[in-house]
């Protein structure tokens, strides 16, 4: 009897232990713990009132990661709304910048010089002028701006002399050299046009209404604006040819936009989400001009032929075949969207057969990252959400305005599982969250998240590493190619198996990614074989490098 | 694009009127009924919603259970807020008739009030559906598939299926809620229940196209869609999917070519849409020649758009065009037998022509249908007038000037596609009821 007594208490014990790890952590997977305000990231975000009469007050804003100061670290960019009081006035401060001093973020907006207002919207980053210094352009409900880092700390408001001034609603950007000359252009994604003088406000229009109840009116009903494509003229200036390189834009609600090269040509393509319209993908034709294939690449609906609500969308190879993916996030009761790229520029939606499908039905996505945050060299997804309409939930229908975050663990299979419950229990508060970036700002070699949450402070999700798994890490730098490598292929071989990505600007939901390229290797402890295809289409063989580390690869 | 779509809907009216007559005398014991009432059911059994309409509405007075079906008319016709109205008095003659609630169920769902649509049906359940039951759990069902309730859902269509197992509609439903859970084969199971029973309905094709694919059988999706395209070449779905399945298969030209196929479609609908709001607005703002040309337009790809035909005819009736816009509007009604605006617009057409008993009989016509819309009142008593009928000239003006002084009207617009006032808004607010909304 008491043999059995001991047995079953070791057996219980066992059990316990068990359990325990089941219920606080993922084997095998890192955890993320909301560091934001213990790191100085307290900027309150704008965008709006409480109530959200009008679209443009639901929309929020995007972040960025980018290293301005050329110190090793990323440091983190806030762009901020406005009121419509407040717009009337001028707006608010378009942005907020965090230096990163190794151990906490410092506002340094001030001291940067960056004092201009309006309504910002997202942001993209790219060293436009080849002078080692990332500059940033950010979008905005009214005009835009591009800011110029003067490399001493500061920065300077160049939107009229670089002639990239867009006084429409602009929401996503991207930079991407798209003719290979050696400096990056700029693509602007514009949504709509809204003015409180002609739209009316939530209440005031029968048809504006969400489940029976009234909401603000949109995006169906305005006009939407198209996007526009600026070439780098290399002087400092930029000239719109968004007709001439054959950007057709039938006025959809352009939200986020990549450059990245679909088709394995070299060329970089050009992907938009767009909200309650067909997805737009650019296939570069090489001679400057691009060709829209959305449709018959199978990226420009979801699997049953509908058009969904594009929010955010991110890229990567989630399955190694050497081809990027893409994922957009899409409105409440409707799933997001993984298009596996199958070559020669066709795709198939693979949305339930990953497994991302019913999990993801009560959730607005936004902010949308694939990356790998376990280093185990499978890409994982993160999407931020949040509702639209404070007013749903006055609703008893299963969706709430603040909702809590996805973290989808890569299998290695084709498939997906939502772990989000078990690696952070900050994960799970809700929050009306929008764009959101990610890097690795403390360069532990685990990947971080930024995410702006709307008309709240934002949340900085710290990785805290505990997954063990190896990774590397490049920064590339251009010298005949844009200077950030933007564009640049790396490709990697690693315990023999072969990984890709691409130096990106913009993304996820009008937000900017840390620009260095990261890849998890799991317990191999070495990458074996490193090839990088530059820009300007140059390809650089580079031998093996131990792991856990950052390297840097000139061109 | 709309060729015949409402037809379709005409005829959807039909079925589904007849089925509630089916589900209402399985209710209540024919012979209560009163003649008036019985004559109107004969109308609805035959098809003829219109003069159901007519005879429903003389039949009230005497015969409350009248409003129930006329309820259930006016819920096809989208006009819910006149549907509610009947039914309320329905409801209020009879409280404890199990079906009005699956009906008062229907048009707060179709209104976006899903909890409240969830506690008619099951307030219907509770009074006792008796055959109709199945009918009202697959209500349910739908109503908990667009709460996103799938597990709910499930449950509610299995018991539609438990009391009657030829129910495509729940096992359509079933089979797109496992297909979506990605379990190909349960979805397939179900899918080919649905497709033993006849008639075919819409969306089962592309569903069973899509699980075939999902389970690793592009060859049988293929041969599937392929079959419903032939069968239906206006399936759009099925087309796409189709392509997605064939340019998956590496058959990246057939894939292309469906590809066009569905893009060549997609542009015809979406042109003729954006070319009947330009129309419509060329309208609004008096350019009447520019709104004639490009209506006119529209009816060159799609001769059967009867909406199209209706503001052509407005347009040319305006233009002085009397002739020509009566044809346009016989052209529209027998697409659409059931819209007041064109059967006001033919009396308006009459009257100028100084034929005012056939005006009298298009204006008492859209009464019929609409019988609180102002204009129809001032119509009347102009014909009235003109016919020497001072007495009822002077009761139809003083009902219009009722009509227009009661609060929140708004003129109707002339050019919307039935140009009728509808306050959904409040509506929707006195049917969901309840929230306080920030």
């Amino acid at each position: 009897m008491k043999r059995i007594s001991q047995g079953v208490c070791f057996i219980s014990i066992v059990l316990l232990l068990w359990e325990t790890r089941g219920a606080g952590a993922e084997t095998g997977f890192s955890t993320f713990t909301d560091v934001a305000k213990a790191m100085g990231i307290t900027a309150m975000n704008i965008h709006g009132g409480a109530t959200k009469d009008y679209i443009v007050e639901a929309n929020g804003n995007g972040a960025a990661f980018f290293d301005y100061n050329n110190d090793g670290n990323v440091d983190a960019l806030i762009v901020n709304g406005s009121t419509l009081d407040h717009y009337r006035d001028g707006g608010d401060p378009l942005v907020v910048l965090y230096r990163n001093d190794g151990n906490t973020f410092t506002d340094v907006t001030a001291a940067a010089g960056l004092k201009t207002s309006g309504w910002g919207m997202g942001v993209c980053v790219a060293d436009y002028d080849n002078d080692g210094n990332s500059d940033f352009y950010v979008t905005g409900y009214g005009p835009d701006a591009l800011f110029h880092n003067d490399g001493n700390g500061t920065f300077s408001d160049v939107t009229a002399t670089a002639r990239v001034s867009d006084t429409r609603w602009s929401t996503g950007c991207a930079f991407g050299d798209y003719d290979r000359d050696g400096d990056v252009d700029l693509y602007v994604a514009n949504y709509a046009a809204f003015s409180e003088k002609t739209i009316r406000p939530r209440g005031r229009n029968n048809l504006c209404r969400y489940m029976g109840v009234d909401v603000f009116c949109g995006p169906i009903g305005l006009t939407g604006e198209p996007d526009a494509l600026y070439r780098n003229n290399g002087n400092g200036t930029f000239t719109d040819v968004t007709a001439a390189a054959g950007i057709k834009d039938p006025n959809y609600y352009g939200f986020g936009v990549v450059f990245n090269d679909f088709d394995n040509d070299g060329w970089p393509d050009i992907y938009v989400a767009n909200d309650s319209n067909p997805n737009l993908l650019f296939r570069n034709k090489r001679n400057g001009t691009f060709e829209e294939v959305g449709l018959v690449s199978g990226t420009a609906l979801s699997e049953s032929g509908r058009a969904q609500s594009g929010m955010g969308l991110t890229t990567g190879d989630y399955d190694g075949n050497g081809y990027l993916d893409i994922f957009v996030t899409n409105f409440a009761g409707d799933t997001n969207t993984l298009y596996k790229n199958l070559g020669n520029m066709l795709f198939a939606d693979s949305t339930v057969a990953a497994g991302l499908g019913e999990i993801a039905l009560p959730y607005l996505g936004w902010g949308a990252s694939l990356a790998d945050f376990n280093n185990d060299g499978w890409l994982d997804i993160f999407v931020a959400n949040g509702h639209v309409y404070p007013q749903v939930d006055s609703l008893k229908v299963g969706q709430r305005y603040l909702q809590r975050k996805e973290l989808y663990r890569n299998l290695g299979n084709g498939k997906f599982r939502e772990i989000a419950a078990d690696v952070s229990a900050d994960f799970l508060v809700g929050k009306s969250a929008r764009g959101s970036a990610v890097g690795d700002y403390d360069n532990d070699g685990d990947l971080d998240i930024l995410s702006i949450n709307l008309n709240d402070r934002p949340s900085l999700y710290r990785n805290e590493g505990e997954s063990r798994n190896h990774w590397i890490g490049f920064r590339l730098e251009g010298t005949r190619s844009n200077r950030n490598a933007i564009g640049a292929r790396v490709e990697i071989e690693a315990g023999g198996r072969k990984q890709i990505s691409e130096v990106r600007s913009g993304g996820s939901y009008i937000s900017h990614d840390d620009m260095r390229i990261h890849f998890g290797l799991g317990e191999v402890r070495r990458a074996d074989r490193v090839r990088v295809r530059w820009p300007n289409g140059n390809t650089q063989e580079l031998g093996g490098f131990e792991a856990d580390r950052y390297v840097v690869i000139r061109e | 694009m709309n060729d015949g779509a409402g037809k379709f809907h005409h005829r959807a009216t039909v079925l589904f009127l007849v089925l509630l007559v089916v589900l209402f005398t399985s209710s209540i014991a024919l012979a209560a009924f009163q003649s008036p009432l019985t004559a109107a059911l004969d109308q609805l059994n035959r098809g003829n919603v219109f003069e159901a309409i007519r005879s429903l509405k003389l039949a009230l007075p005497e015969n409350p259970q009248a409003n129930f079906y006329l309820s259930g008319i006016y819920t096809r016709m989208g006009r819910y807020d006149t549907a509610y109205r009947y039914l309320s008095s329905a409801i209020q003659a009879n409280p404890t008739q199990a079906a009005y609630y699956d009906q008062l169920g229907l048009i707060r769902q179709y209104e976006g009030c899903r909890p409240e649509a969830l506690a008619a049906f099951r307030q219907a359940l509770t009074l006792g559906m008796k055959n109709e039951e199945a009918t009202v759990w697959r209500h349910i069902g739908d109503v908990h598939v667009n709460l996103l309730e799938w597990d709910k859902a499930v449950d509610a269509f299995r018991n539609t299926l438990r009391l009657r197992g030829d129910d495509a509609g729940a096992h359509l439903a079933l089979g797109r809620i496992y297909l979506d859970r990605n379990d190909p084969a349960a979805a397939l199971v179900e899918l080919h229940a649905a497709s033993a029973i006849t008639p075919p309905i819409s969306g089962l094709y592309a569903a069973m196209g899509r699980a075939y694919r999902a389970s690793g059988n592009p060859e049988s999706a293929i041969d599937v869609l392929t079959k419903a395209i032939a069968r239906d070449p206006s399936d759009q779905e099925s087309r796409y999917v189709l392509a997605q399945t064939l340019l998956a298969e590496g058959r990246a030209r057939e894939g292309r070519e469906a590809l066009r196929d569905y893009q060549q479609l997609q542009e015809r609908m979406t042109q003729t849409n954006s070319m009947f709001e330009a129309g419509v607005e060329r309208a609004r703002a008096g350019d009447l020649a520019e709104a004639e040309k490009v209506l006119r337009e529209i009816l060159k790809v799609a001769p059967r758009y009867a909406p199209a035909l209706q503001i052509l005819g407005t347009v040319l009736l305006n233009r002085g065009n009397v002739q020509p816009a009566l044809e346009a509007f016989r052209q529209s009604l027998s697409v659409n037998p059931l819209n007041s605006e064109t059967y006001l617009n033919m009396g308006a057409a009459y009257l100028r022509l100084g034929n005012l008993n056939t005006a009298l009989e298009m204006t008492e016509k859209a009464l019929v249908i609409e019988d609180e819309d102002a204009r129809l009142y001032n119509q009347l008593g102009e014909i009235y007038s003109r016919m020497s009928r001072p007495d009822q000239s002077r009761a139809a003006l003083a009902r219009a000037v009722v009509l227009q002084s009661a609060p929140g009207y708004q003129p109707p617009d002339p050019y919307g596609s039935e140009g009728r006032h509808r306050d959904d808004a409040a509506t929707v607010r006195q049917i969901c009821g309840g929230a306080s909304l920030p």
